[in-house]
């Protein structure tokens, strides 16, 4: 897998606000078909990472995406004109569903809302692909003409995964997607993720503070501390033979 | 008229303002033009827009016509009507062939309208974004971007739940493949007529301070998915003074609650009263 080359590749970023820095030299690389974890405690710069990793806020650096069309890009220096397209080929699931979803659209059109903007005008074909997104994300289709307002917090995020798989991104961005889920929703949720990387060989980059969420989809994980990755590794051997004291603490702090 | 005062209400500097605003309009099809509207005799909401454009064009050989909802007699049509001839000294018409400026609220006439005439409508949200983009800000990045995915996510959820689009005025438009464009408050009747029209059409937004146009000839298509073709309101009823049934009828509630119906563009109407001889109407295949 570390012979491939990488999906989707961040080098040396660094980002500031005011005279604080919130991210030091940041590098991390994501392979095909691959799950990163990234954990840290508040305060790390997570957000801040998953921020830039979605050309929401620009940063000094290099920011490269190994697909056609986008070779030799650096992400970081596109215009904010030239971003909209650059952001087609990455999705965002966030911990509160409103952020992705418009709570008062039907689920249905939410999923098809990326399948528009790619500029599909056929309805009959919208409805159908959406459908068979929300079925992937094992939404009940019998709730699909509802709003998201109306849907409980586990239903919300298999919306959102929908609509993320509807738009067929490189990589899917996964900001806390399972904080605030009780623990059984979350692990059915889990369940579902883990079927999609292994049916669809997605790419994902999830972002957690709870470790045994990482745990259970992450392939390799790497540890933000004050805004630096700290330790880098398989999941497996951060988690059970931390070297960092910070990884060390988090580890030991999950007990 | 009083030579103290300017000719047709605006000074000079206003009405080139608005001339030099609405040239631009015409120069980019449907984008909002941002004008200085001023303060007019009467309030805002109430057609200032319509009106600074028609006081800003209007010359004493013209022949104006006005209308609210196709009609030429209602209060507000009659008010801007004797306030523009007063402060002009133009001629007022109903006969919608005739007039060189039409001034409407709501409909475009059923008669074709030619090359040399000018429609102004009056435009309550110039911003076909507004009900799925609240921010203005964020609206104009999305016109600039061409984005116009929210009004196509709008459109399918309506079609989704309804089977139909619920909208009646206000139904987007694209506009020589560029700019979408709100016709508000246009029915959806009258959509097809501003598609490759002879004549120019200007919309004055006066509260929200814009305008734009689409120039003749220009391509104006109203969203829709490939599948569920755009529809204009289905006529119900007919005339009950002329019995048509093949321009737009206006409802009119009766005192045993039930419906009567009545052509909406009235210059039309009393020239088939009057068993005049119409010109050819817009909608002219559908006709027989």
């Amino acid at each position: 897998m570390v012979e491939e080359r990488p999906l989707l590749e961040l080098v040396k970023v660094w980002k500031a606000y005011g005279d604080r820095w919130a991210l030091k030299n940041v590098s991390l690389k994501l392979y095909p078909q691959e799950v990163l974890g990234v954990v840290g405690a508040s305060g790390s710069g997570k957000s801040t990472l998953l921020r830039i990793l979605y050309l929401q806020e620009p940063a000094q650096g290099e920011y490269w995406l190994n697909i056609p069309g986008w070779e030799g890009c650096n992400l970081l220096s596109l215009s904010p004109y030239e971003r909209p397209a650059a952001r087609r080929h990455l999705a965002m699931v966030y911990q509160e569903a409103a952020q992705a979803l418009r709570m008062g659209f039907a689920a249905l059109t939410n999923v098809a809302e990326p399948l528009v903007l790619k500029g599909e005008r056929r309805f009959e074909v919208l409805q159908k692909e959406a459908q068979a997104a929300l079925e992937r994300a094992d939404f009940p289709l019998a709730r699909a003409g509802d709003p998201p307002t109306f849907l409980s917090g586990g239903e919300r995020q298999r919306v959102q995964i929908a609509k993320a798989l509807a738009q067929e991104p490189t990589a899917i961005l996964l900001d806390e997607p399972t904080t605030g889920l009780d623990l059984l929703v979350q692990a059915t949720f889990l369940d579902t993720l883990r079927r999609l990387k292994r049916q669809l060989g997605m790419s994902l980059i999830l972002v957690s503070h709870d470790l045994s969420v990482v745990r259970a989809l992450a392939d390799r994980i790497v540890v933000l501390h004050q805004g630096e990755v700290v330790e880098e590794g398989l999941a497996d051997q951060v988690l059970e033979d931390p070297r960092h004291p910070f990884t060390q603490d988090l580890v030991a702090a999950r007990l | 008229m009083n030579p103290k005062h300017s000719y047709a209400y605006l000074d000079p500097e206003a009405k080139r303002e608005i001339r030099r605003k609405v040239l631009k309009a015409l120069a980019i099809p449907a984008y909002q033009v941002p004008f200085a509207s001023r303060e007019m005799p009467l309030a805002r909401g109430w057609g200032t827009g319509g009106l600074q454009l028609t006081l800003s064009l209007v010359g004493p050989e013209d022949v104006v016509k006005v209308i609210d909802q196709g009609a030429d007699d209602s209060v507000n049509a009659a008010n801007l009507r004797r306030f523009i001839a007063h402060v002009s000294g133009a001629r007022t018409t109903t006969d919608a062939l005739e007039a060189t400026l039409i001034q409407s609220r709501h409909r475009i006439p059923e008669e074709r309208l030619q090359e040399g005439q000018i429609l102004i409508l009056q435009v309550p949200i110039p911003e076909p974004l507004r009900y799925v983009e609240p921010s203005d800000a964020k609206a104009r990045e999305l016109h600039a971007l061409g984005d116009y995915s929210l009004l196509w996510v709008d459109l399918f959820e309506e079609h989704l739940h309804y089977g139909h689009s619920r909208k009646g005025a206000a139904y987007p438009v694209l506009v020589h493949g560029r700019y979408v464009m709100d016709p508000s408050p246009l029915p959806r009747w009258d959509l097809p007529k501003l598609h490759q029209a002879a004549h120019i059409t200007l919309f004055g937004a006066g509260r929200e301070k814009r305008i734009y146009a689409v120039p003749p000839y220009t391509q104006v298509e109203p969203l829709a998915f490939v599948d569920r073709p755009f529809q204009p309101e289905p006529i119900v009823g007919s005339c009950r003074r002329t019995g048509c049934r093949h321009v737009f009828l206006n409802a009119i509630p009766q005192e045993d609650g039930s419906l009567a119906y009545e052509i909406s563009d009235q210059g039309y109407m009393e020239k088939l009263l009057a068993g005049k001889e119409s010109g050819p109407l817009f909608g002219e295949k559908q006709h027989g």
